[in-house]
């Protein structure tokens, strides 16, 4: 692993500060003078983002001198190693790297969250907890940077959990409140569920790479290695192991980054302290799922199953939670369905195959949506309001509050991707990514998603507008409308003053970052015009992230950019008739009301889980808790003392009761172990031994069988000890024919069953390249007198150039069209019968593939149709 | 020639260390009143006797008289396991100084119980043949009865002790039982005997379903599997908690230990695991049940010390995955069974000892309310347990994190993917009530004319929390020296 | 086996089945010890069956003589008409125990019956003071030096729970 000598010390450094920096605070705070406690958890982020700083522009130097493929490395130690049924063993290391992707996020995460941390010396400064608060966040950051620059995935891993533990730290923060404390909770559950899929798709890939590290795996990844069949329990052969490990892995995803169906947790999470929304629960740690699809862009490409379920549950994710963002009343809750329904574009970016744009919009939307945060930080702070803040109590702000309302402004433009700004640059290019789908792709699925994408984006994108303006213009024009309000009460302070500079430096920042950000990525064609940009972004990115080729034709980039810009003037526009120096919910009385309650309460969401999910598994619980300690506590319950007599009597009510029941569920567990010996367990398979054929039958403890080759009815043997068998078979035997079709490019396989129906072979999974060639002609096969026909609708038959309309496929070794080898082939299906040594029976059967040709006068080859698949 | 003699015992020296000092305990108890230094000289034996034997391991000294290794293995896999019961006896013999001081229940016959119990683990997790296993169960098993029953005064704790008894003493007759028939079926005690007789077809069939399904039984029993566990919640809640956590981790790893010779051992042949007809799928039932068991009633828990025990039956669950998948892979899921059974005694200790931690004279810590608000009071205190429960829970970098990763890896490698969603899924269910201890600690304030719990003040109990400790981060940051002894105890036992 | 030795076991283990039933299921203390005194007495005849006429008297001696008179003396100070009462309730689970225990002991009594094993000769010293002193001082010293522990054990357990808390 160590092929560079040279060790990047820095990166250990970035990592290590902030972990200081967390236990000195953690340790220590209560005892230090506040303003050091700011300092150290200030200094240690600045101290990291300096050294990300100079890390990077390394990095950038060695792409100048033209190594396209440039990392920085830091090998710590070897972590541990890991034996694999192969025999290998496979050492993981504790290892970090730095490499366009993980700069970019380096950059991302040190540089706003440091601003956020200063933020917060100005925000918490009123709070008791002001050391443990810097401690978590700076852990936060510790365990965050580990997530972005471990170089596998088990050391990503470390911090995948942790920035989950931070999460729930910090969300329960004010737990003198129990419903936040039960957020947070809430938090680290639906994460943890999550955490499951990772873990799993990390098992399967280091089952078929032999390597955790991403580079490995990538690389492996665009060898084809993932094409392979996989059975997976119990839903037999899924089509490739790709597909198995990227759904497992974007399970994962779904909990930390807050998508359907785990994104619930996400709105409750704004319970905590804001700047811990801005950091956590916008800028950095949500966005963790995308960084990871980015991380192993090239696993997730060679899947279309996978990629299309990303962009459809991004999609939706988008429209459910920016419905539900525009009728919230909450700053917070507002920003806070907007970061589901924007985490939900970059997923139908990464969806689409343009993970290089689903990453931009990461970038971008971490200053704006980091500035919106602060900006409605910064609104609380000067209203006083704990917790979150209505905007129907709100108004007319932007006389006390100018920084503030200008940055948040600019933020709001951004996110509604008005030109020029950041947020026009980033949704520009997801939504070319979706349009150029359906130009490129001829799958009818494929085309399906990528429709379904951009018409879903541009509605969420057209409600992103809406409700940000209407958030906007309800906070910071018409008048305020709690001036009335004494301060001391439970409303909102009737003078509102503007926020130390602490808090406004970092929202200065931010606010630049949300409209210059962008330039780094502008489209490499501007729309309309056609003139050719450079796009440092796209090109940056390439040397760690696959993605497809943006399209070059200007009809697909007009129709996005169209969308865009229609989308941001109709969301905008309407949001300005209604809500524009109004102080009422205008859009509340034009809808029926009882869809708008509806969407109001998130669609009933949190309700459906809690009665499908949470309430079975809790009423579970307690039954199971209640079997089990019945007996006891009710004992228990009636023996609060201790005496002689108690004790006989209670000895007495043991032997009368709880024992015997322990007893009876002893016996119980010992007959139903023993009944899983009582009765044979039959189990066949086919096997090659040489050039013979074998039925191989599982073995058992004192196992006879008898054998029924072709499964007739009629036994061919009589009872014996012999658990293999071979059968001889002739054409009376086949079950059943079918066309078995493989590429031996790619190696990937399908079969499908014939009748004396024309039958349509769908090919296009198997291989691109025949996709492309194919056009629309569909391949038809049927049965005819026990031979394979097929017609080719004008495709070439390899070798062949006069074609004929209907070409029977010969018996012996198949045919090739294109580049896909065609064979025909014919299933038997054999019977054992097993019985055991207490004389009881069962029997299994099993159909089998006879491969070359379906009249076999000799059988070479006999291979169970399971596993054919997966050669 | 005398060293010659002496150094031909080397390989069972952990195990006549500890009768030596159970021995002069005895002794020293019974002429002296003072008791200060019993806690600390039992623990520092029991330390040596796990030092020895790990220095044993690595130096390979594996040698004793014949006589010996016919009824007691001397390799890797009883050297590891000597490791892991004397290290979870020697801390709960600290916490236990700690406990019985503050609590007024300090006794001599205490640590000598303490010591012969985890000699008795010790001679099971190295038997190897039908008669010692039964042997060192029963001593295993007689020095457990007696040691839950120890606090009389408490109901709960003679509550507790009859029901393990009872029950105990009916699974070791089914364990009799099985080893009869056994022995009618193959004509061996020994268990390389039973293997060849098994392995060869040679044994009578039914007998031997008949022998392993009630062998299997009274083991599952041992290590407290579901259905089979019914003892386990009120005999650890009713010992008090140092017994507790020995019985959690030492008894229940030499069970595992002896599970392992059995199974994988005994009837390590290719019929006897077979995926569908052998005892693997007994395992996997066994496995799935009890980690979704287990999991689900520590949910519905009130008292922390019950919540433990449920979920230490649920922690059996997991180990029993990592069983499962021996028929597929052998000794590398054993080394996941073994690596997680040394993981899950640092952790289960660290957890244990922090709930003895948190109790002083007169209150004593068992429920969720007896927590509120202790870290925010004592953050010192409470720190241990916020890293105990984050490794039972299996958070990297902790040893619990890499006891599941190995456990769920193996089977995902032995082609059980189900079995291991259903694993990861469970310990999901877990985050549940373990987060609720650290919400307690934390996020919570008591009730109003609730007794406040105030940790105890003991060199002891700290030093068993420090150890502890140490360790469940060592063997999650730098797990490698720990899975290599694992790995070679496995390898060479299954050769 | 002989047909005298044959008769001899089957007597001897129809009695040692009585003797423990009744040992289990008396409610008087005092006719569960005869009970037990029953069953060691007809385990003494078993040893004889096999020719282990050392192990017979030990039998008798140590069992019957001592160990059973030691029970009588400590029912006879509790005081015999001690009495545990009707067992009572828990029908359902104790049927089903019961019914469960006898399926168990039906299939291994089928199974076992069925089994034919060729019989083995027992060494000639076997059960004679010199093929005892070689089992327990040379080839199973281990397990009878084990054995002392186990008691060990059982003792102290037995004292720590006997011996008063509040001394």
């Amino acid at each position: 692993m160590h092929e560079d000598a040279s060790q990047q010390l820095a990166l250990l450094l970035i990592i290590l500060f902030p972990l200081a920096g967390a236990v000195v605070n953690g340790l220590f705070g209560r005892r230090l003078p506040r303003s050091l406690v700011g300092f150290i958890g200030v200094g240690s982020v600045t101290v990291s983002f300096i050294l990300s700083i100079t890390a990077f522009a390394e990095l950038f130097a060695l792409r100048g001198e033209g190594v396209h493929e440039a990392v920085l490395t830091y090998q710590f130690y070897e972590w541990f190693s890991l034996k694999l049924p192969s025999g290998a063993e496979v050492a993981i290391n504790v290892r970090f790297l730095m490499d366009s992707l993980s700069g970019v996020m380096t950059l991302i995460v040190t540089g706003v969250g440091g601003l956020i941390h200063l933020y917060s010396v100005g925000y918490m400064s009123d709070d008791d907890g002001y050391p443990r608060f810097f401690s978590y966040l700076n852990l936060f950051m510790a365990s965050m940077l580990i997530l972005v620059l471990g170089s596998s995935l088990p050391v990503m891993f470390v911090g995948w959990e942790g920035v989950g533990l931070c999460s729930y730290l910090l969300i329960g923060y004010w737990y003198e409140n129990r419903d936040y404390a039960s957020a947070g909770r809430k938090a680290f559950v639906a994460n943890r569920v999550g955490d499951f899929g990772v873990l799993i798709g990390m098992f399967i890939l280091v089952g078929v790479v032999g390597s955790f590290e991403f580079a490995d795996i990538n690389a492996a990844a665009a060898q084809g290695y993932f094409r392979k069949d996989f059975m997976m329990w119990p839903f037999g052969v899924v089509p490739s192991i790709a597909t198995v490990a990227c759904l497992f892995l974007f399970l994962g995803c779904t909990g930390k980054s807050a998508q359907i169906p785990l994104y619930v947790w996400l709105p409750d999470a704004m319970a905590g302290p804001t700047p811990v929304s801005a950091l956590i629960h916008a800028a950095t740690m949500v966005t963790a799922g995308v960084y990871l699809c980015c991380r192993l862009s090239p696993l997730f490409i060679t899947s279309d199953v996978a990629m299309s379920v990303i962009a459809v549950t991004g999609t939706l994710t988008a429209l459910l939670a920016a419905t539900i963002a525009v009728t919230q009343r909450e700053m917070k809750k507002i920003l806070a369905y907007s970061t589901v329904s924007q985490l939900g574009f970059m997923f139908a970016a990464v969806g689409v195959g343009y993970f290089a744009a689903g990453f931009f919009h990461v970038f971008t939307h971490a200053f704006f949506k980091a500035c919106l945060f602060l900006g409605a930080g910064s609104v609380m702070h000067a209203v006083h309001a704990h917790g979150d803040a209505d905007i129907f109590k709100l108004g007319g702000l932007k006389k006390q509050l100018p920084t503030t309302r200008w940055t948040f402004l600019v933020s709001c433009l951004a996110i509604a991707g008005v030109p020029l700004t950041s947020g026009f640059f980033s949704k520009d290019e997801i939504l070319l990514g979706a349009t150029a789908q359906i130009f490129r792709s001829d799958d009818s699925l494929m085309v399906a998603v990528g429709w379904f994408t951009l018409i879903g984006l541009t509605l969420a994108a057209v409600m992103t507008a809406f409700y940000m303006f209407r958030l906007y213009f309800l906070t910071f024009t018409g008048e305020y409308r709690s001036a009335g309000e004494s301060s001391d009460g439970h409303g909102y302070d009737a003078h509102p003053h503007e926020s130390p500079a602490s808090m406004k430096i970092p929202l200065i920042f931010l606010g630049l970052g949300a409209i210059f950000a962008g330039y780094l990525g502008m489209p490499h064609i501007t729309p309309f015009v056609g003139t050719h940009l450079p796009s440092w972004w796209g090109h940056w990115m390439e040397a760690s992230v696959a993605g497809h080729a943006l399209p070059e034709s200007m009809n697909t980039i007009n129709i996005a950019s169209g969308l865009a810009l229609a989308a941001m003037a109709i969301g905008i526009g309407s949001a300005w008739v209604l809500y524009r120096n109004k102080s009422k919910d205008v859009l509340a009385e034009k809808v029926p009301a009882r869809l708008y309650a509806l969407v109001f309460d998130k669609w009933r969401v949190d309700e459906l889980y809690d009665t499908v999910i949470i309430g079975p598994i809790k009423q579970v619980a307690t039954l199971v808790g209640r079997i089990d300690m019945t007996f006891v506590d009710a004992l228990l319950t009636r023996l609060p003392s201790f005496n002689a007599r108690e004790v006989g009597r209670f000895l007495s009510r043991m032997q009368n009761g709880v024992v015997h029941t322990y007893g009876m569920v002893l016996v119980i567990g010992v007959v139903s172990v023993m009944a899983m010996f009582w009765t044979p367990r039959a189990h066949v398979e086919g096997a090659l031994e040489g050039e013979t054929l074998q039925l191989v039958a599982a073995p058992g403890f004192g196992y006879e069988y008898r054998w029924d080759g072709d499964s007739d009815g009629e036994f061919e043997s009589g009872w014996s000890t012999k658990r293999i068998y071979a059968p001889t078979y002739g054409p009376e035997d086949v079950r059943k024919i079918f066309l078995y079709v493989r590429s031996p490019r790619t190696g990937a396989s399908d079969h499908y069953s014939l009748t004396e129906q024309w039958t349509r072979l769908d090919l296009a999974r198997l291989d691109a390249a025949w996709r492309r060639t194919q056009g629309s002609l569909p391949i038809v096969a049927r049965l005819e007198d026990g031979k394979v026909q097929l017609r080719m609708n004008g495709a070439q038959v390899f070798g062949r150039t006069d074609t004929p309309d209907v070409i029977e496929l010969p018996t012996g070794r198949g045919t090739g069209i294109e580049n896909v080898l065609m064979v025909p082939r014919a299933t038997v299906e054999a019977t054992v019968e097993v019985r055991n040594a207490f004389g009881n029976v069962s029997t299994a059967s099993r159909e089998m593939t006879l491969p070359d040709g379906y009249l076999p006068e000799q059988h070479a080859l006999l291979l169970d149709a399971t596993k054919e698949g997966s050669r | 020639m005398i060293t010659d003699r002496i150094t031909s015992f080397l390989g069972v020296a952990p195990l006549l260390l500890l009768v030596a000092v159970g021995l002069s305990i005895m002794l020293i108890d019974a002429f002296s009143k003072d008791r200060s230094g019993l806690a600390l000289t039992t623990a520092m034996s029991l330390f040596a006797a796990a030092a020895i034997s790990g220095a044993i391991a690595v130096r390979g000294d594996l040698v004793a008289p014949a006589q010996i290794t016919r009824y007691l293995a001397v390799d890797q896999l009883g050297l590891f396991f000597d490791v892991v019961i004397c290290a979870g006896a020697g801390l709960s013999a600290l916490l236990a100084g700690g406990y019985l001081k503050e609590h007024g229940l300090e006794r001599g016959e205490f640590y000598v119980l303490l010591i012969f119990t985890a000699f008795g683990a010790m001679v099971l997790a190295r038997a190897v043949d039908l008669l010692s296993i039964f042997l060192g169960l029963e001593t295993m098993s007689l020095g457990a009865y007696a040691l839950v029953a120890y606090r009389r005064t408490s109901a709960r704790a003679v509550e507790g002790a009859v029901k393990y008894f009872l029950l105990g003493s009916f699974a070791a007759a089914i364990l009799l039982f099985g080893s009869a028939l056994l022995y009618g079926a193959t004509g061996h005690t020994d268990l390389a005997g039973i293997r060849d007789a098994v392995g060869s077809g040679a044994a009578d069939p039914v007998l031997t379903i008949l022998a392993l399904v009630m062998i299997l039984v009274s083991l599952a029993f041992k290590v407290g599997a579901v259905p089979f566990h019914m003892w386990v919640p009120d005999s650890y809640e009713g010992a008090v908690t140092p017994v507790t956590t020995f019985m959690s981790v030492a008894v229940k790893a030499a069970a595992f230990a002896v599970l392992v010779r059995v199974l994988a051992g005994a009837f390590g042949d290719e019929v006897s695991m077979d995926l569908f007809t052998g005892w693997t799928p007994v395992i996997v039932i066994l496995a799935v049940v009890t980690m979704a068991w287990g999991n689900l009633a520590a949910l519905a828990q009130s008292s922390v010390k019950r919540m433990l025990a449920y979920s230490s039956v649920a922690h059996a669950g997991y180990v029993l995955v990592g069983l499962a998948a021996t028929y597929e892979l052998g000794p590398t899921a054993v080394s996941a069974v073994l690596y997680y059974v040394a993981a899950y005694t640092v952790s289960n200790v660290l957890a244990f000892g922090s709930l003895v931690l948190m109790g002083s004279k007169g209150k004593e810590a068992v429920s969720y309310e007896d927590l509120a608000g202790a870290g925010r009071r004592h953050p010192a205190a409470a720190a241990p347990f916020v890293v105990g429960v984050l490794s039972l829970l299996g958070m990297p970098p902790t040893a619990g994190f890499f006891g599941k990763y190995y456990v769920f890896s193996a089977a995902v490698q032995a082609g059980m993917t189900w079995l291991a969603v259903l694993g990861v899924l469970a310990s999901a269910v877990g985050a549940y009530y373990y987060l609720k201890v650290i919400v307690y600690l934390f996020m919570r304030e008591p009730a109003e004319d609730a007794p406040i719990a105030v940790p105890m003040r003991s060199y002891y109990v700290a030093a068993a929390l420090l150890l502890s400790g140490y360790y469940v981060l060592r063997m999650g940051v730098t797990p490698g020296r720990y899975l290599d002894f694992a790995i070679s105890a496995a390898t060479t036992f299954l050769g | 086996m002989t047909g005298a030795g044959a008769t001899l076991f089957v007597v001897t283990a129809i009695f040692a089945i009585i003797g423990a039933l009744i040992t289990v299921a008396a409610r008087r203390p005092l006719r569960a010890a005869m009970g037990l005194l029953v069953h060691i007495v007809s385990l003494a005849g078993m040893f004889l069956t096999l020719n282990a006429h050392l192990l017979a008297a030990l039998q008798l001696l140590v069992y019957a003589g001592a160990i059973v008179v030691l029970f009588v003396f400590v029912i006879m100070l509790i005081g015999p008409e001690a009495e545990t009462g009707p067992i009572e309730g828990r029908l359902v689970s104790r049927s089903t125990a019961g019914a469960l225990t006898l399926a168990v002991f039906l299939v291994v009594a089928t199974s076992v019956g069925g089994f034919d094993a060729a019989w083995i000769a027992v060494d000639a010293d076997f059960g004679t003071v010199e093929g005892l002193g070689l089992a327990i001082y040379r080839n199973a010293l281990v397990p009878f030096e084990l054995i002392s522990i186990t008691l060990l054990v059982a003792i102290i357990g037995a004292i720590a729970i006997a011996r008063s808390p509040t001394e």
